[in-house]
């Protein structure tokens, strides 16, 4: 009995034993395909795609951002009554109705795409019809809510989201950031668990990032330049606006562009920021260059006096003449050369030079080489090695004969109008962690100083002459404001066949303002208009127009330099300024103005319904009626300013 | 206590400890489950909030802008002579 009860005992022992001992090893030694059934049955891998970082204008207006959308797939294999379904998706997505069938036909593929990027309406009212077989993937579409303003600068994305061109393509790495996958435990219906907080992170973002330009200022830079082209029939216009001091670029027009939100609508060469891309003769807005580094090179005053030769100048078996065969001069002081923009006298002030001087000096403007602005396919210009005959040392010191885009040209007006100092212009202003809030800055850069203080003083003044009387500028003035500036009419090259294009021309203005302290460089090229040619006539009222606005909205103030008196007599403080706003405000009683200025109460009372008269200069002193006294029915308030009744 | 009660409070109080870690492991597996829903509501919103963040982006674009200035409030641009810079308080001149 007791023999049996031991058997039994060591016999369950045994059993036991090697039950536990199989559950340690189990638990213990590692086993790779037991392992792989753990991940299959309890793991899953979950992709946190990275949002595409943002594009803001320098004051954080939304040029381009991704938002959430619906890519609508289906499983064919699991799909019952396909002709029904496609009926359905294509009355309600607009897709044909024959390719959608074939695609749900096709029993062998487990996935096809029926559309992508859907809206969250479309996506929720497909949800509830309960089509077995039918399911979205989140995706991120690009927006610009601009449509095509900067567009050609912003670039654009492909299918992927990765960019492709612009501002896009260029910082792709900053703006797409990284996508993570997470490795969490899973239940048997599938459900993530939460485990150490995974499920607090949000899905990564790439990087904003901040561009120099103003947005405001880009679309009136566009509008005008648009008008431009209207009004001269012209092929195209470009327009760039730069910080005189930093090289940053406000703005950078390109008509006509092309909208990001439908690139492949747009001819490839519209797609390209053409101000940055392309090169052409610049004309005479080069002359400043050439007579700057003669000026440099100390070799003439201002005020020395060149032979023009009356108007024709032969080199060899060639005749160099003035742009204008109306324009005969015989002699022009240095000052007077730029202002008039005469061909002879740039050419007579380049022999002085000679080519080596020349060329040293255009370089160290920037030309022939690229800027090295942050955009993709920037191109650097041409300007050969200085074994040049005279004729073409004649040639390039007024602008022809040599390669330039309107990003270099205006970039060297800024060294013109700062002080002599080349600085290399940029985009992109700051990128910005929008997790973190950590901020990437970027800094002016300086390249070299082109010219002295002394000679950028000289040209400043030779330039503001350019606008003035009997300046071929003048069309660029702006009203209360000293403007320095050079015009352009360059013939067009043929760069397929050689020679010039007969009739065909690019007309220019390049100017800053206010010259007395400069703030703003631009830049207008008008190309190939046929109703006028003159950068006078085209580009230069395109350059005041845009002046006009740059200056207003950066708050510069006119400066008095005209004999007749700008400021105004105190007699016409005395006119009635009537309010003209929608009378926002209800005002019932006098209101406490006393002791403000007239801009203080002009501030105060923007948008009421009142009637203001005002009389004399200074503070006010007194109102009419008292301060709190009620208002008849005509609200009008009569306002003294100073001692004056 | 007599032995016997106490060895039978020992088990009632072991299985009871066994059982309220069962049911709190359950109640964090349902509170994890619900985390997760919300944190999916969440980032809905969010989504949504960027949307209605471009699609004012889109409102405000100075072209629409302008053609609204212009069509149903019926303003013009600023003529010559139209724009009046103050400085000081003065009247400076008219642009």
């Amino acid at each position: 009995m007791r023999s049996r009860a031991v058997i039994v005992f060591l016999c369950l022992f045994v059993f036991w034993g090697m039950l536990i001992f199989r559950a340690a090893v189990l638990q213990v030694i590692p086993h790779e395909k037991l392992s792989q059934t753990f991940g299959r049955q309890y793991q899953m891998q979950i992709q946190l795609k990275a949002r595409r970082g943002d594009i803001l204008d320098r004051n954080g207006v939304e040029l381009g951002s991704s938002v959430t959308t619906y890519s609508l797939f289906a499983d064919p294999s699991l799909i019952d009554n396909e002709g029904q379904v496609a009926l359905k998706l294509a009355r309600k997505l607009g897709l044909s109705l024959k390719k959608t069938k074939a695609n749900l036909r096709n029993k062998k593929r487990r996935f096809v795409w029926i559309s992508r990027r859907l809206s969250k309406e479309i996506k929720n009212d497909i949800g509830k019809w309960g089509i077995r077989g039918l399911a979205f993937i989140k995706e991120y579409k690009r927006i610009y809510p601009n449509n095509d303003l900067l567009g050609s600068t912003l670039g654009f994305v492909g299918n992927d989201e990765r960019g492709l061109e612009g501002i896009e393509g260029k910082f792709d790495e900053v703006l797409s950031g990284e996508s993570k996958s997470v490795q969490v435990m899973r239940d048997a219906k599938g459900r993530p668990l939460i485990e150490e907080n995974e499920f607090f992170l949000d899905p990564p973002t790439g990087k904003d990032v901040y561009l120099t330009i103003d947005r405001d200022l880009q679309y009136k830079l566009e509008q005008e330049l648009v008008a431009a082209i209207r009004r001269h029939e012209a092929r195209q216009a470009i327009g760039v606006v730069l910080d005189v001091h930093t090289s940053e670029i406000l703005g950078i027009g390109v008509v006509p562009g092309m909208d990001p939100n439908h690139p492949n609508d747009a001819e490839k060469t519209n797609r390209k920021n053409r101000a940055v891309t392309d090169i052409f003769e610049p004309g005479s807005t080069l002359k400043t260059f050439s007579i700057a580094t003669s000026l440099e090179e100390g070799l003439v005053r201002p005020n020395s006096r060149v032979n023009c030769e009356g108007g024709e100048l032969k080199i060899g078996k060639h005749t160099i003449r003035e742009a204008d065969s109306k324009h005969v001069f015989q002699e022009l002081t240095v000052a007077d050369v730029l202002a008039k923009s005469s061909n002879i006298g740039t050419t007579k002030i380049a022999f002085e030079l000679g080519n080596k001087k020349l060329y040293k000096g255009l370089k160290k403007f920037g030309f022939g080489e690229k800027t090295g602005v942050d955009f993709w396919g920037e191109a650097s210009g041409t300007l050969s090695t200085p074994n040049w005959r005279k004729i073409h040392l004649s040639n390039i010191s007024f602008g022809h004969g040599i390669g330039v885009t309107a990003l270099q040209i205006a970039n060297a007006y800024a060294a013109v109008a700062n002080g002599g100092v080349l600085h290399r212009p940029f985009l992109v202003k700051k990128t910005v962690d929008s997790k973190t809030g950590e901020e990437n800055t970027v800094k002016p850069f300086r390249i070299r100083r082109a010219i002295s203080e002394e000679t950028s003083r000289h040209l400043r003044l030779m330039l503001t002459s350019a606008t003035g009387e009997g300046g071929t500028g003048t069309n660029a003035r702006v009203e209360g404001y000293l403007v320095a500036g050079k015009t352009g009419t360059a013939q067009k090259y043929d760069f397929q066949n050689g020679g010039y294009k007969s009739g065909r021309y690019l007309s220019s203005f390049a100017g800053f303002v206010p010259a007395n302290e400069p703030k703003y460089v631009i830049y207008v090229m008008v190309d190939d208009p046929q109703k006028g040619f003159y950068g006078s006539d085209v580009a230069a009222p395109v350059f005041s127009r845009i002046a006009s606005y740059v200056l207003r909205e950066g708050g510069v103030r006119p400066v008095v330099f005209k004999k007749k008196p700008v400021l105004l007599k105190e007699s016409i403080a005395t006119k009635e300024v009537k309010s003209t706003f929608a009378g926002e405000i209800k005002l019932t009683r006098v209101p406490n103005l006393v002791g403000l200025t007239l801009k203080e109460v002009l501030r105060r009372l923007q948008g009421a319904d009142v009637d203001i008269r005002l009389k004399g200069k200074g503070r006010v002193s007194r109102i009419y009626p008292e301060v709190g006294k009620e208002l008849g029915s005509k609200k009008q308030i009569q306002i003294y300013l100073s001692n004056e009744n | 206590m007599s032995k016997e009660v106490k060895s039978y409070l020992s088990v009632f109080f072991i299985i009871s400890a066994l059982l309220t870690i069962v049911i709190l492991k359950m109640e964090v597996r349902r509170l994890g489950y619900q985390v997760f829903k919300l944190g999916q509501v969440e980032r809905t919103y969010r989504d949504d909030y960027r949307k209605l963040e471009m699609r004012f982006a889109q409102l405000t674009r100075p072209e629409r802008i302008e053609i609204y200035a212009q069509t149903k409030l019926e303003l013009k641009e600023a003529n010559k002579g139209q724009i009046i810079q103050l400085i000081a308080g003065k009247v400076a001149f008219k642009n």
